[in-house]
């Protein structure tokens, strides 16, 4: 039993094979590449450093350096002084509070000859 | 009118009336604020005198240069005006003095001459004050001023006297709280005393006496037969300041010991 040859007669298939072949069907893509090359360069540069960035970031978390924390202390307590007060600290106070300079109050100047003669203003 | 058609008119009235409600309770607090004391009478009296006088003396100038008729009336009316405000800040002065003894609510004999003495001088200031408004002619104010040089003096001097009476009752008040203070720890004290407490309180009291017996001779001393020539003397409160500063010291020492004992013996100590 013989094989029998597949033979391609369609000449659209023929001349797709045959641009296909000669990379004619590959032009406009190449002429598209080429026209916006500095635009394709400068994004894979940029996709490049962001994932540079995150493997950094990702290392970086992944050898983070320890956190060295000072022991715990406690919160400081005040000295309290007992200081044992007297009921009778009041009459103290009056007593300090007594003013030894006279006069107190003040005696005000009044003049008590008011008259209209002269020579006493 | 029914009961339901009353309430809803109270209601309406009270809300009609609570500013005033509101106003009236203040008013009612904070009166005892306002109302004058004898310090702000004195003040008050004191400061229109002082008013009254410079006008006075601005008027009397004008007068003195141009003795004219409607300069004569000017001068007479504001000496009138200042002749009042200063009997009526002397009166006030009184006042004021016989409301600071009387704040120490003493009865102590040796003072209650100046006390007296004050409530004399006051009326003679109002009386004076009264006298003034008979005021008319220059003639008068000449009459009225001699007369009042003449029975003035006496009645000056009882202010003076009036602040040591001041003094002395502050001085009588303390020892009275001392010595319920002393009474009052007594109870309060171990039982059995110890011998050092003993000789401690018993030393408190005889220090108190001595205290009270050099307040007597400094209030029976006071010099109220010659008082008017004594408070011309330009030593009248000098000469007293050092056995006042004495008796406080006094005071001092003897409430200072009477506090250790309290602190030491009745004191719970924490």
């Amino acid at each position: 039993m013989s094989n029998p040859k597949f033979e391609i007669t369609n000449p659209e298939a023929i001349k797709l094979i045959n641009d296909l072949k000669s990379g004619v069907i590959f032009a406009p893509v190449k002429a598209w590449l080429t026209k916006y090359k500095w635009y394709w360069v400068s994004g894979l540069v940029v996709i490049v450093l962001l994932i540079s960035l995150a493997i950094g970031k990702s290392i970086a978390d992944s050898r983070r350096a320890p956190v060295f924390l000072p022991p715990d202390l406690g919160t400081p307590v005040p000295t309290t002084e007992v200081v044992v007060k007297s009921d009778y600290q009041w009459i103290r106070q009056n007593i300090l509070n007594y003013s030894t300079e006279l006069p107190d109050p003040v005696i005000p100047v009044m003049d008590n000859a008011i008259n209209l003669e002269s020579a006493n203003i | 009118m029914s009961v339901r058609s009353v309430i809803p008119d109270l209601i309406g009235n009270l809300f009609k009336f609570t500013p005033i409600i509101i106003v009236a309770f203040l008013a009612f607090i904070f009166s005892p604020l306002v109302m004058a004391s004898a310090k702000s009478d004195y003040d008050y009296q004191y400061g229109k005198y002082r008013t009254n006088f410079a006008e006075f003396a601005i008027l009397k100038q004008d007068y003195l240069t141009t003795p004219s008729l409607d300069n004569q009336q000017k001068v007479m009316i504001s000496a009138k005006q200042t002749i009042l405000s200063r009997d009526l800040a002397k009166a006030s002065l009184d006042w004021y003095l016989l409301d600071l003894i009387g704040s120490y609510r003493v009865d102590y004999d040796p003072i209650k001459p100046v006390i007296t003495a004050l409530n004399s001088s006051r009326q003679y200031f109002l009386d004076q004050s009264f006298k003034a408004q008979s005021i008319v002619t220059e003639a008068d104010l000449k009459k009225f001023t001699n007369n009042y040089l003449e029975t003035v003096p006496v009645n000056d001097a009882m202010i003076k006297f009036g602040i040591l009476a001041h003094k002395i009752a502050e001085l009588v008040r303390i020892q009275i709280d001392s010595k319920t203070a002393l009474e009052t720890i007594i109870p309060k004290l171990p039982s059995p005393m110890p011998q050092n407490l003993t000789d401690r309180i018993q030393e408190l009291r005889d220090k108190a006496k001595f205290i009270d017996a050099k307040i007597d001779t400094f209030a029976n001393n006071l010099p109220m037969a010659e008082a008017v020539s004594e408070s011309a003397n330009d030593i009248f409160f000098s000469s007293r300041v050092e056995i006042l500063t004495e008796i406080r010291l006094l005071q001092l020492d003897w409430i200072n010991r009477l506090i250790d004992i309290d602190i030491n013996y009745v004191q719970p100590q924490i």
